[in-house]
């Protein structure tokens, strides 16, 4: 009996010393990270690459692998002596947290500390494109973070660059080692050593540029232009990794064009042709546009371009920069006339050109003129389907304004069976002015048909006045239908712009902003709108585009010309338009063709929009602003990865939404705000709590009783006693009615 | 009623002349046919840039072409182009691209073999 009992005694005991230890345990665990975890796992199945250890975070030294940290105390007393004393490196220690590089064998131990209460890893900063990378979270791709089993830089994919050509001796564009990225250049505008496949212009290879041969120059008429689209999609951040690109390590082939599109065409050819004989899939960035043709994809470039995408073959291009212009003018008539007024801005413009297509009756066609009051000057005769008249001077009480041809005869296309009239406006070299100074034309109709009609040329209007006057009936133009040729094709990937920043500061020393900046986060003004004129969705998916900073090419004349857009080093500049988000989605469809070289395009869409973020700007995707949201780089490599996207944001209406923070991570510096955007299905009470790491409450936002729909909650980086909180990964929790909704972001001081 | 030879000779001129004008009539009918059939396989905008001044006075001036054929572009329709003063670029299925010398585009145009040409569209950065 006495026995039985020390044994009860004694197996009491052990389950009391059990438990203490399980909870130990526990709690050690409780207070590691998941990344940690992750990490330590990776370390211990010993699968990591040597190239691995940079971007993770890890050092390696004679004593075993040491993990960059970032730990909580529980008080303000310094651990640095205990950290060194088993190894360690104590980095920065401020208030409860410090950063440290510690033995991985290490770290269990440190989380068994009494005075600590949260270990996390961070990854080492790189900072990319310094914003937009970041805000598409390309530098969590480049880092490998989970649930990524490793880091993706673009190797062994091409990115091919139709442009205005590239400073091939820029460091962005070279190895470590000195030598250069760029397989190989065709300038299409010289006379030289033709390529193989094409029967003029210039090709050097590597080894010329390498050996300083190559004579091939980016500038200065263009500004750069190839440069800087080439930074941003594959450039690597060198000579100080500030600017790191996309795919930092793509191959690199770059046609310089004179932006004819048969040249074009012919540069796609050239890349893929060079992409297949390397066995590498490969992705072309055309960042230019048109507004000529017919906005269905059917026009003959964009056929060609369509038929040479497939599998590792797949082409991006910029949707234009037509958004904050009447480009299109639409409209129906019956038996009747209606007009719209147009404009050239500058007489350094040749020509002006419209293109005007309906599907089905008749419709007739002539020009007018209006005077600084608004009052008749003249009026062309009517040009009926099937007829034209040609180099006709449009004069006025012995002025003349401009030489016009008005061409009616193409009344089949032969690619979309529509009509198609094509007017022509110019100055005669110089000899008149026609611009809205001295007139503003008139494109008249009469008849029966529904049309759609573009101007272009290099600085065009349609007038937004509609209404009566002088006897004509006048519809107004507007910027929808304004993607543009060949970003209508169904077979490309679609990009327009959001803004992600809108300061900077110069090599001068000075800040520099936009006129007017719009929001952050929100739609660049420029960024040209859908839908196609057959009714389809474009864009289909927006990047970063205003203002980027990338690659400066030495040939563009900068620090004359736009000394303020340069950037301190003198190595980079900042531009803005859809040329500059293109290439965040060429970069980043790079990275998924490192992962699946066999991807195609209508596959690569369906990633990149599934993925792509919402938040209280883009509204309800997909629509004809923003495609189907802000790309994210990350998270299409996660559903690659994984086969499920990280963010499994729902969009779908009926359910309580909680949209992507923006921006995340965000700064408290410069008064920047965090917006949270939610959509509450039916009207609920509503709170939103902003959490730390540790679970504590750091702000609660009450806005009470709210109306179903979409809604908005600013927070400033601040606790309630209005104190700016510590940098880290904090959690904002919404709750409505019987349902909660968290995630995450990341505040930097 | 008989006719002197001279009458004969003065009936069968006459009719020889009207069936010369007949001809000629008809030769010109066919060749303006010809020649607006050939232009009916211009895109408006081509049509409109061979007939500026500027480019009337440089006859050898390299027009950037995108064309399309009723057939499959084979090799030696590719050679064919060539050998009548295109320099094509890209073929792909019916389309190709090519420069052509503004003297050679009529000759191009007037193959059989060719269904339409465009102007190639000037795109810019943008930017």
């Amino acid at each position: 009996m006495l026995n039985f009992k020390k044994y009860a005694l004694v197996g009491i005991l052990l389950m009391v010393t059990f438990s203490i230890v399980s909870a130990d345990t526990l709690s050690k665990n409780a207070r590691i990270s998941p990344y940690v975890k992750v990490l330590l796992d990776r370390l211990e199945e010993r699968n990591l690459a040597v190239s691995d250890y940079k971007t993770l975070g890890l050092e390696k030294s004679e004593n075993g692998t040491r993990i960059s940290l970032l730990i909580v105390k529980n008080g303000t007393g310094s651990l640095e002596n205990k950290i060194r004393a088993i190894g360690g490196d104590v980095g920065t220690e401020s208030g409860k947290f410090l950063t440290a590089y510690v033995p991985e064998n290490r770290v269990a131990e440190i989380a068994g500390w009494t005075n600590i209460s949260y270990i996390t890893h961070y990854l080492p900063a790189h900072p990319a494109l310094d914003v937009s990378a970041r805000v598409i979270q390309a530098n969590w791709v480049h880092n490998g973070q989970s649930p990524l089993a490793r880091s993706y830089k673009g190797k062994n994919v091409v990115i091919g660059i139709v442009d205005s050509g590239v400073d091939w001796s820029h460091p962005a564009f070279k190895n470590p080692d000195g030598t250069t990225r760029i397989l190989y250049i065709w300038d299409q505008t010289t006379s030289g050593k033709k390529p193989s496949f094409f029967n003029y212009g210039t090709e050097w290879n590597s080894g010329q540029i390498n050996s300083g041969s190559c004579t091939e120059i980016d500038g200065p008429k263009k500004y750069g232009h190839g440069t800087h689209v080439t930074g941003i999609a594959a450039g690597n951040g060198l000579p100080d990794e500030k600017y790191v690109g996309i795919a930092p390590e793509a191959d690199i082939i770059a046609v310089k064009t004179d932006f004819d599109f048969n040249h074009i065409i012919d540069a796609v050819e050239y890349i893929f042709r060079h992409a297949g004989v390397l066995g590498e899939p490969a992705v072309v960035n055309l960042s230019l546009a048109t507004q000529q043709g017919p906005h269905d994809g059917t026009s003959t470039p964009e056929q060609m371009l369509a038929s040479k995408v497939g599998k590792g073959r797949i082409i991006v291009a910029a949707a234009s920069n037509e958004g904050d212009i009447n480009v299109h003018v639409s409209y129906t008539i019956t038996n009747e006339e209606r007009a719209t007024g147009f404009v050239a801005y500058s007489n350094d413009t040749h020509d002006v050109n419209l293109d005007i297509w309906y599907s089905g009756g008749n419709i007739d066609v002539a020009l007018g003129g209006l005077d600084a009051n608004l009052n008749v000057i003249g009026s062309s005769g009517w040009v009926s389907p099937g007829s034209r008249t040609a180099n006709q001077t449009f004069s006025a009480s012995g002025k003349t304004y401009g030489i016009y041809t008005i061409d009616a005869t193409e009344t089949n296309n032969p690619f979309n069976g529509l009509r198609h009239v094509y007017i022509e406006i110019t100055n005669g070299n110089g000899s008149y002015d026609f611009t809205s100074n001295a007139i503003t034309w008139v494109l008249k109709t009469r008849g029966t048909g529904t049309l759609h009609a573009w101007v272009y040329g290099d600085n065009g209007e349609f007038d937004s006045f509609s209404g009566s006057m002088d006897g004509m009936t006048f519809v107004g133009g507007d910027n929808h239908y304004s993607v543009g040729m060949p970003a209508t094709s169904d077979a490309l990937i679609t990009v327009g712009s959001f803004v992600t920043k809108t300061r900077w500061t110069s090599q001068d020393g000075h800040t520099y902003q936009l006129n007017s900046p719009p929001s952050i986060g929100d739609i660049s003004p420029f960024s040209s709108r859908g839908p196609t004129r057959d009714g389809r969705i474009k864009p289909d998916i927006m990047a970063p585009g205003e203002v980027i900073a990338s690659a400066m090419s030495s040939d563009a004349n900068l620090m004359t010309s736009s000394p303020q857009r340069v950037l301190p080093g003198e190595k980079y500049f900042v531009l803005q338009g859809t040329s500059m988000a293109s290439p965040h989605v060429a970069g980043t469809v790079a990275l998924m063709l490192e992962k699946d070289s066999g991807l195609t395009p209508a596959l690569a869409k369906q990633y990149l929009t599934q993925t792509a973020t919402s938040d209280g700007y883009t509204g309800t995707p997909p629509n004809n602003d923003w495609g189907y949201g802000k790309v994210n780089a990350f998270q299409v490599m996660s559903l690659l990865t994984t086969g499920v996207g990280q963010s499994q944001e729902t969009r779908f209406p009926e359910k309580l939404t909680l949209l992507e923070a923006y921006p995340n991570p965000f700064s408290v510096r410069g008064q920047q705000k965090l917006a949270i955007f939610y959509r509450l299905p039916r009207e609920e009470m509503v709170q939103l709590r902003i959490v730390n790491i540790l679970g504590q409450t750091i702000k609660i936002f009450t806005p009470g009783k709210q109306l179903a729909g979409k809604h908005r909650i600013f927070w400033n980086g601040r606790n309630e006693q209005a104190q700016v909180v510590p940098s880290g990964i904090y959690f904002y929790e919404l709750k409505a009615g019987d349902f909660h909704l968290v995630k995450k972001m990341v505040l930097v001081r | 009623m008989v006719l002197v030879f001279s009458e004969i000779k003065e009936l069968f001129m006459k009719k020889s002349v009207i069936v010369g004008i007949l001809i000629a009539i008809l030769v010109f009918s066919f060749s303006c046919k010809k020649e607006s059939t050939v232009k009916s396989k211009y895109d408006p905008t081509l049509r409109h840039y061979l007939e500026s001044q500027q480019i009337q006075a440089t006859p050898e001036k390299l027009v950037p072409i995108i064309g399309t054929c009723f057939i499959e572009i084979t090799d030696s329709l590719r050679s064919v182009l060539e050998k009548n003063g295109a320099r094509v670029g890209t073929t792909r299925g019916k389309f190709f691209t090519a420069d052509i010398p503004k003297s050679k585009i009529n000759k191009i145009a007037s193959l059989a073999e060719v269904r339409y040409l465009q102007l190639a569209p000037k795109a810019k950065p943008a930017n």
